[in-house]
């Protein structure tokens, strides 16, 4: 099992590569489970025709128990499992222990011994904030990083609070950055800028995704491009970071029939 | 019988040495001696816990909200107090749902008033704690006692405190005891001006856990010429500590209770005056000296105390006859100052338990240096104290004053003095010591430990005097 | 969810329970804590902090620290005083305000293993579980740490390990000394005692017996550890009274006669991880209906489950309620004992109950002409040194004539 973890600055395309990144390896045949790890609870929306799965956190909150396995998440497009952690009502409450509080529960109900997925892919808000937005770093989670950016200095300003902070838990034992993905905004000397932060960490650029409407018309109606039209140049720039991530290692359920 | 194993197992641990935790007061700095690492909790406490203080207001009730591992001290400290203690206790359980739902204002609110529907009689007053984490994930305490009041008309509140780990400027003792005076100076701030203007002829002593000592000059001083002592350790009813707000001016005998008394003057406008306890004749002038001037009292005849005391304390070190002494900062907030006048009149101070000296003491502490540099201190919390052997006592008679000291010597003979307060003979009740009497009183607790052994791991194991503080009053 | 408890206690927590179920190994304890918060440990919950010293502390955690995540100052203060008294390993349990900010002590333990080379533990505890979690969590952890294969030797007789011991659940009163002898009386070797007077090297020893007994819920854990690493059995019985001293002996020969198991087991964890670790206690289990018990015992869940057959094959009472407020332990520990945690459930049990069996501070939920009925069965855990005096020898033999005579 591959476990993933995708950070980077709010509003960068987090959700986006992390949905696209899905639904391409579940196109290969890959079982994939991913939990937006982000009280937006936005992360899963385009692979479930846009309409959101229930978060863990807003069922208990509504429920006043825990959800079951049946309520746990849903499956989306290609059976990509869709778990989003959720938070606490904005501004109170504790966001960080609600991402804990679900890793708890997703052990507890063996989420990933029922379901046996060959990645797991955590798409985590932002910056790393408290301990709860570590958590999917943590050994036993996560055993990758990738670091999503643009050119923009604010973008790549958090990039670089990110891998600080990853470079600091090393001696943990915690998750390390696979390298970046480069989705582009436009920006003026985009891809030397991000190339020159890529050398700097010694990070490779696992992928360069360039700024593209179809992805808008795609999310619009709830889908990722893998979804609605995977001949296209970008879906096939996310089928080839999918094929890099996993390397020679095939999917568990191809075994499974032969 | 029961198998050794069970009562005295054998636990394999290495002697440390001593450094660290014991040195020659020259060797140490000031005011923190020892660098502070893992601490050691000594079964041994001897002050008083955040539990026992406001049952020595009458008709309050203490409602914690707090993590079942903070609650769990509390409700046990409160269970010990006899008379009732536990029934004037109760506890909201905060758990991780409220720390993930952030909903720590309703569960407060809500909690306390089941709490309260649920007890047989509606208290005139309730002190509710609240615990770091609830601060840390910054509650909103003011919508907590808004609705708890607008609930509740007939019932003051007082917000309680209970976050060691947030302590900055106030130790937690501090605010303890600053709290405890709120409701009191909120209702004398809500009346009208007319009647805040107008004073009774009074002292307040405030915020001590023991009544001052009946047979204390300063007692009989302020009778003397009219005036009342209210004592906050000594409210009978509910009115009686509310009156404490009214008096003319207040006293202070502790450091700790400082915040209290500044807070209480700048609430209700009422002056107070610091009278550390003291072991410095000197000192003793000058605090009888402020009194007279304030009060127009009649100064008591110094000299005449002084020479008793001097010759009584002759007395008493001619029994002891070189046995040593050892002191800790729990008997009294003095401590150094203690040691001082005992090693002046030829007693054997050995060692001063303390991890921190108090810096009203930087010039006892230069006097001590100068003249006993073999003056041992000591920690109470050092880690290596949890395994140094406690057999000092059992190896030759040693008296000990404090209860820490009591335990980290193993000796039987102690006073069992807890912030200059102490149970006299003849007494069952404990009294604080102030002034020349006290001095006096000190004196013969010295000689009655040095004749009597006490059974101490029975005394020390219940804190805070066995709780046989006059708790609460009548109700 | 009513979350207020008017006359009620708590049970020590989580981090007192790791502290209790290691004291006597010769660990570095530290509780990650403000000091004074859990100084209730050593005044309160541990008899043997008067006259035997073990290596616990507390950190004194500040706000400084608990806002940045620190645990430099943690491991530096650690490792001063693990170099100068040399602990066969280092314990770390979190309190509240690690848990709030998601703290990470296990990452914290296995740094300072590598800087000091000693075994290192960190326990994920809140401060808001149980003591009977995390004494499981402890035991479970120190047999992970400690535990090798031992080689297959001949033996006569039945060796033994008795687990789930600490002074929260059995106090200091004879009840390990009378464990000890009911086992030595009957001539089965006991190897190990979890852990009250057994040495480091006796525990150590452990996979080396035939048969775990476990006799509280802290012991569960560690016992299925066992199955599964080393094949051995478990029985899961308090000996309570004289019917419970001799089904306890008859079960051991029994069970002792099946032999090693080959097959892996299935590890049960400990409360500490369960779905309750997310959300607190709750206590939404709903109580049964209110039905009329003979007698009600409230307590742990073993040991009531041990008086419950006592009760039933000695004095012939027939409808015996058992309660247990403890609401994190592994499944397999409550055996049809019901989990209520809310105080106005267990006051209408307690209520509705002929007789009712429990710590002294429950008889507060029950009005006073109805005390009478009330029988005392102090719990170390739970009302702390208070009432140690009157606590019962209640493994074996004797408690049948102590519970004749309150009857």
């Amino acid at each position: 099992m591959k476990k993933i973890a995708i950070y980077g600055k709010g509003g960068i395309g987090k959700s986006t590569t992390t949905a696209n990144l899905a639904a391409a390896l579940a196109a290969d045949g890959y079982k994939v489970i991913q939990i937006g790890c982000d009280p937006k609870a936005d992360s899963t929306m385009n692979l479930l025709k846009g309409v959101p799965v229930q978060p863990v956190m807003d069922y208990y909150r509504l429920h006043d128990e825990e959800p079951d396995f049946e309520h746990i998440g849903r499956e989306g497009f290609g059976g990509v499992f869709c778990i989003e952690t959720g938070g606490p009502t904005p501004g109170l409450g504790c966001a960080g222990r609600g991402i804990i509080a679900t890793f708890d529960l997703l052990e507890e109900l063996e989420v990933f011994e029922r379901i046996r997925p060959d990645v797991v892919l955590y798409d985590v808000l932002g910056d790393v904030v408290c301990g709860g937005f570590a958590a999917p770093i943590r050994e036993g989670y996560a055993e990758e990083i990738l670091i999503v950016t643009s050119g923009e200095k604010m973008a790549l300003y958090a990039a670089d609070n990110i891998s600080t902070a990853v470079r600091n838990f090393e001696d943990r034992g915690y998750a390390h950055v696979r390298g970046i993905v480069l989705n582009r905004r436009n920006v003026p000397d985009e891809e030397e800028k991000v190339r020159s932060f890529a050398e700097k960490h010694g990070f490779p650029i696992c992928a360069d995704i360039p700024r593209s409407d179809e992805i808008n018309y795609y999310e619009d109606r709830g889908m990722t491009v893998i979804e609605g039209d995977p001949s296209l140049p970008v879906s096939r720039l996310y089928m080839q970071l999918a094929r890099d991530l996993m390397g020679d290692e095939k999917p568990q359920r191809e075994g499974d029939h032969e | 019988m029961i198998d050794e194993r069970e009562i005295k197992p054998n636990i394999p641990v290495k002697i440390p040495s001593k450094d660290g935790c014991e040195a020659n007061i020259t060797d140490v700095p000031f005011p923190v001696p020892f660098p502070k690492g893992l601490v050691y909790a000594p079964p041994a406490r001897g002050t008083w816990t955040i539990a026992h203080s406001p049952m020595l207001i009458p008709g309050c009730h203490e409602i914690y909200v707090c993590c079942p591992c903070c609650l769990h001290g509390v409700v046990l400290s409160a269970d010990e107090i006899p008379d009732g203690g536990n029934s004037r206790f109760s506890m909201v359980t905060l758990t991780n749902e409220n720390v993930l739902k952030g909903d720590l204002e309703e569960m407060m609110i809500e909690g306390v008033s089941e709490v309260l529907k649920g007890l047989p009689e509606m208290p005139r007053l309730v002190e509710c704690f609240t615990s770091c984490v609830q601060h840390f994930l910054n509650i909103d305490l003011k919508v907590v006692y808004r609705a708890l009041r607008e609930r509740f008309p007939g019932t003051d509140f007082i917000d309680g405190y209970m976050i060691p780990t947030l302590a900055r400027k106030l130790t937690p003792d501090m605010l303890g005891r600053r709290q405890l005076l709120r409701a009191a100076s909120m209702k004398r701030a809500g009346k009208d001006e007319t009647l805040r203007e107008k004073r009774d002829r009074a002292v307040s002593l405030i915020v001590n856990y023991y009544p001052l000592d009946p047979d204390s000059e300063l007692k009989e001083l302020f009778e003397k010429e009219d005036y009342e002592v209210r004592d906050f350790a000594s409210c009978k009813t509910y009115e009686d500590y509310l009156a404490l707000a009214d008096s003319e001016c207040a006293l202070v005998f502790v450091s700790a209770s400082l915040p209290a008394a500044k807070d209480f003057q700048k609430q209700t406008g009422m002056d107070y005056l610091y009278l550390p306890y003291s072991y410095s004749f000197e000192e003793l002038r000058r605090e009888y000296q402020t009194l007279t001037d304030r009060f127009g009292l009649n100064m008591p005849d110094p000299e005449e105390y002084e020479r008793r005391i001097t010759a009584r304390a002759r007395e008493v070190s001619e029994l002891y006859n070189g046995t040593p002494l050892v002191l800790d900062y729990t008997a009294s907030p003095r401590i150094l100052q203690m040691a001082l006048f005992l090693l002046e009149n030829g007693f054997q101070v050995k060692a001063v338990y303390t991890d921190a000296f108090s810096p009203e003491e930087e010039e006892v502490y230069n006097v001590l240096r100068e003249k006993y540099p073999q003056l041992l201190i000591r920690s109470t919390q050092h880690f290596k104290m949890r395994l140094l052997p406690r057999d000092e006592g059992k190896k030759e008679k040693l008296i000990a004053v404090g209860q820490k000291a009591a335990y980290f010597t193993g000796t039987d003979h102690f006073v069992n003095m807890i912030e200059n307060g102490a149970v006299l003979k003849g007494d069952s009740q404990p009294v604080q010591l102030y002034g020349y009497s006290g001095i006096l009183h000190f004196l013969d607790l010295l000689e009655e430990a040095f004749l009597r052994k006490s059974d101490v791991k029975s005394v020390i194991e219940v804190k805070a005097f066995g709780c046989s503080g006059r708790i609460g009053g009548e109700a | 969810m009513n979350q207020s408890q008017r006359v009620l206690s708590t049970y020590a927590a989580d981090l007192f329970g790791i502290s209790s179920a290691l004291y006597e190994l010769g660990g570095l304890i530290v509780m990650h804590d403000a000091s004074g918060c859990n100084s209730t440990y050593g005044t309160h919950d541990e008899p043997r902090w008067y006259d035997t010293p073990s290596m616990a502390y507390i950190s004194g955690l500040n706000e400084v620290d608990t806002i940045h995540g620190n645990d430099k100052r943690l491991r530096d203060n650690i490792k001063e005083a693990a170099l100068e008294m040399q602990p066969a390993f280092i314990a770390i349990s979190g309190s509240p305000m690690p848990n709030v900010i998601g703290s990470d002590l296990k990452s914290a333990a296995a740094l300072l293993e590598r800087e000091t080379g000693i075994p290192c533990m960190g326990f994920r505890t809140d401060g808001i579980h149980t003591y009977a979690a995390g004494a499981g969590e402890a035991f479970l952890e120190y047999a992970r740490r400690f535990l090798k294969p031992v080689p297959e030797e001949q033996h006569g007789g039945i060796r033994v390990n008795i687990l789930g011991v600490t002074p929260l659940d059995f106090s200091v009163t004879g009840n390990t000394t009378a464990m000890r002898k009911i086992l030595a009386g009957a001539g089965i070797e006991l190897i190990s005692l979890w852990a009250m007077g057994s040495s480091p090297e006796e525990l150590q020893r452990a996979p080396s017996a035939d048969l775990n007994l476990v006799v509280s819920s802290a012991g569960l854990s560690a016992a299925s550890y066992m199955e599964a690493e080393f094949g051995i059995p478990y029985l899961c019985m308090t000996p309570v009274g004289k019917s419970g001293q001799e089904l306890w002996l008859r079960l051991i020969r029994e069970r002792a006669a099946e032999g090693k198991r080959k097959e892996k087991g299935k590890l049960i964890p400990s409360g500490l991880y369960g779905s309750i670790s997310c959300f607190g206690m709750s206590g939404r289990t709903k109580p049964e209906e209110d039905g009329k018990a003979q007698v009600l015992i409230i307590g742990e869940p073993l040991i009531s489950e041990g008086i419950k057959n006592c009760l039933m094959t000695e004095f012939g009472i027939e409808h015996v309620r058992r309660i247990c407020p403890l609401p994190d332990l592994p499944k397999e520990a409550y055996a049809g004992a019901e989990i209520v945690t809310q105080e106005q459930h267990l006051a209408r049990a307690a209520a509705s109950a002929e007789r009712v069996i429990a710590d002294p501070i429950y008889a507060r939920l029950l009005p006073e002409e109805k005390r009478k009925a009330f029988i005392r069965f102090p719990h170390e855990a739970y009302s702390g040194r208070h009432y140690r005096e009157e606590i019962p020898v209640f493994t074996g033999n004797s408690f049948s004539e102590w519970i004749g005579e309150q009857l």
